[in-house]
């Protein structure tokens, strides 16, 4: 495998606003969840996009193509298309919208909605989908066999997720509180985030990644195989955990992953680099989140102005040998930077990126 | 562009469709009857560990990829799991069988195996085999194509890479092609699916 991969555009639609410059703001700010109502008496705290619309799909097609404008004028539409989603379109069926002919269906809509003419592809690994679509698109850049291709994390409102991990128990019926020694579970969240990678250098350079399936815990993490992860990825970028100034965290608040993903970091990085998570800020957005996060973090650092840590006190059990902070401020220099994401189905994913400004 | 990798194909199932008696084979084949997964699953599971026993392999090892296409994936739970969220009963079992990413876990517990692999869905199934084999890792690729409806299949591939002396692949084939066990290597890429058949010596 030859060439390089460099993150060339974003975009992002997402409980933090319309764009990524909304969001960049608003995540220094006080952000706090609504309730998405599942029955009268049933609700969880939810990270919704402000946007309304009664029709589901006149809405989606309007955040889609909003987030792929904020990409530039230069995506090209014959490159691939990775739509990473674990939920598609079921937010329209639920509400009695017909069943399309199949899986495809619904991507071949979306491309439609962009005048998208490569080939499209719906890639489901549940929350790590939108990393594994970026992998994926960095092997087929890097061996030359596309020069651009456009990564599309998609997860919107609908009560079927959020019943489904309310049932099983994986929901924080109260708040957002990742690291927190009383989180409870996840606070699901909307968005739609673009990633257009290219050949052509950008700022941003995919230094490598990762992901590995576990087979022995369909809804957690399992610590040998997070270790396995993260060092598979360092070996693939060729770096050693000295290198990373900064981890974006899956820290979702589960009581479970949270402590998996801390122990694992803490056995490979000594000390810990800095540390943050987005979570408490646009909620967990599945299949969507690894785009998300990149592309939120990713303008963050660009523009120094540095997303808010949650507002709870880290649970001293999960880094016994000495408090547990959250970055409160950009760390002086971010040459490096690891992505964390975990995912419901056994998924492990790390990818790491490289500042080429830093 | 470097060229296209020669694939050799050293296990396959592509029987369309399985035989009647296919999940009976399965719970034989597992030592009983899969539990906690749905018959998308089901299948995916009966037809990879028929294409790893074709390959002579006891495991996919983890070095491997491990590639699900599906068009309709568990459409089939979905639309029964959802008619009960309708109804607002409680639906634990029914979501999970419902999503297809839990296929992966399934699968890396019964093929003991943990490495990369994903589902996906395109509009054709030499796309997806090309992007399956583009994510190939050291060990290969185990790729499958499994759905319940128009018909039911599990058509799976065991795929290793094959050093550049051997013939490259120059026939346009079709997808259908693959069944054929006389087709034995094959290149995927900008000029589509290439297969070169083998055919057994007589005498």
């Amino acid at each position: 495998m030859s060439g390089a991969c460099y993150l060339h555009g974003r975009g992002l639609v997402s409980a933090l606003g319309p764009s990524l410059d909304t969001a960049v703001l608003a995540a220094a700010g006080n952000v706090q969840p609504g309730r998405l109502q599942l029955t009268p008496d049933n609700a969880y705290p939810y990270f919704a996009i402000a946007d309304g619309g009664d029709d589901w799909y006149a809405r989606a097609a309007s955040l889609v193509r909003s987030a792929v404008a904020e990409c530039g004028p230069d995506v090209d539409r014959e490159a691939p298309l990775y739509l990473a989603s674990s939920s598609l379109n079921v937010g329209a069926l639920e509400d009695g919208a017909p069943f399309l002919a199949d899986c495809h269906a619904f991507s071949a809509l979306v491309a439609d909605w962009l005048d998208w003419r490569g080939p499209v592809l719906w890639l489901s690994t549940a929350c790590t989908s939108a990393l594994n679509a970026l992998f994926s698109a960095q092997r087929r850049i890097q061996a030359g066999q596309a020069d651009e291709a456009l990564i599309l994390g998609l997860e919107l409102v609908n009560r079927y997720s959020a019943a489904g991990f309310g049932a099983l128990q994986l929901l924080d019926p109260q708040a957002a509180r990742p690291l927190a020694a009383e989180r409870a579970g996840l606070v699901l969240g909307e968005a739609v985030a673009a990633l257009h990678l290219s050949r052509r250098p950008g700022r941003w350079r995919i230094a490598g990644g990762a992901n590995l399936i576990d087979g022995s815990n369909p809804a957690g993490a399992a610590p040998d195989t997070l270790r396995r992860t993260l060092r598979n990825a360092l070996d693939a970028a060729g770096l050693s955990p000295a290198d990373i100034d900064l981890i974006k965290l899956q820290a979702a608040g589960s009581p479970h992953n949270d402590a998996v993903e801390l122990a694992a970091l803490a056995e490979i990085f000594t000390p810990l680099p800095s540390l943050l998570t987005l979570k408490s800020l646009l909620g967990h957005t599945l299949g969507a989140s690894g785009a998300a996060e990149i592309a939120l973090l990713t303008r963050c650092l660009e523009s120094g102005q540095w997303p808010a840590p949650p507002a709870v006190r880290p649970d001293p059990a999960l880094y016994p040998t000495q408090p547990l902070a959250l970055a409160a401020q950009a760390p002086a220099r971010v040459r490096f930077l690891l992505a964390n994401v975990l995912g419901f189905g056994g998924g492990h994913a790390c990818a790491l990126l490289e500042d080429l400004h830093a | 562009m470097t060229p296209p990798t020669i694939w050799t194909i050293t296990g396959r199932h592509f029987a369309a469709p399985p035989p009647d008696d296919w999940r009976a084979q399965l719970a034989a084949r597992l030592g009983e009857r899969p539990r906690r997964i749905g018959p998308w699953v089901e299948l995916a599971l009966y037809g990879a560990l028929r294409c790893l026993d074709d390959a002579g392999e006891s495991h996919l090892p983890d070095a491997a990829t491990l590639n699900l296409a599906t068009i309709r994936g568990p459409d089939l739970a979905l639309r029964a799991t959802l008619q009960e969220a309708r109804d607002g009963l409680p639906l634990p079992i029914g979501f999970l069988t419902s999503q297809p990413s839990q296929a992966l876990p399934a699968l890396a517990r019964h093929l003991d195996w943990c490495g990369d692999g994903r589902c996906q869905a395109s509009a054709d199934p030499v796309t997806t085999l090309d992007f399956a084999c583009s994510d190939a890792g050291p060990a290969g690729l185990l790729a499958g194509w499994v759905d319940e409806q128009d018909p039911l299949h599990s058509l799976w591939l065991r795929l290793v890479a094959t050093p550049e002396a051997c013939p490259r692949p120059a026939q346009a084939a079709h997808f259908s092609d693959l069944a054929d066990p006389a087709v034995h290597l094959l290149t995927v890429g900008p000029d589509g699916l290439r297969i070169h058949r083998e055919y057994p010596a007589h005498g």
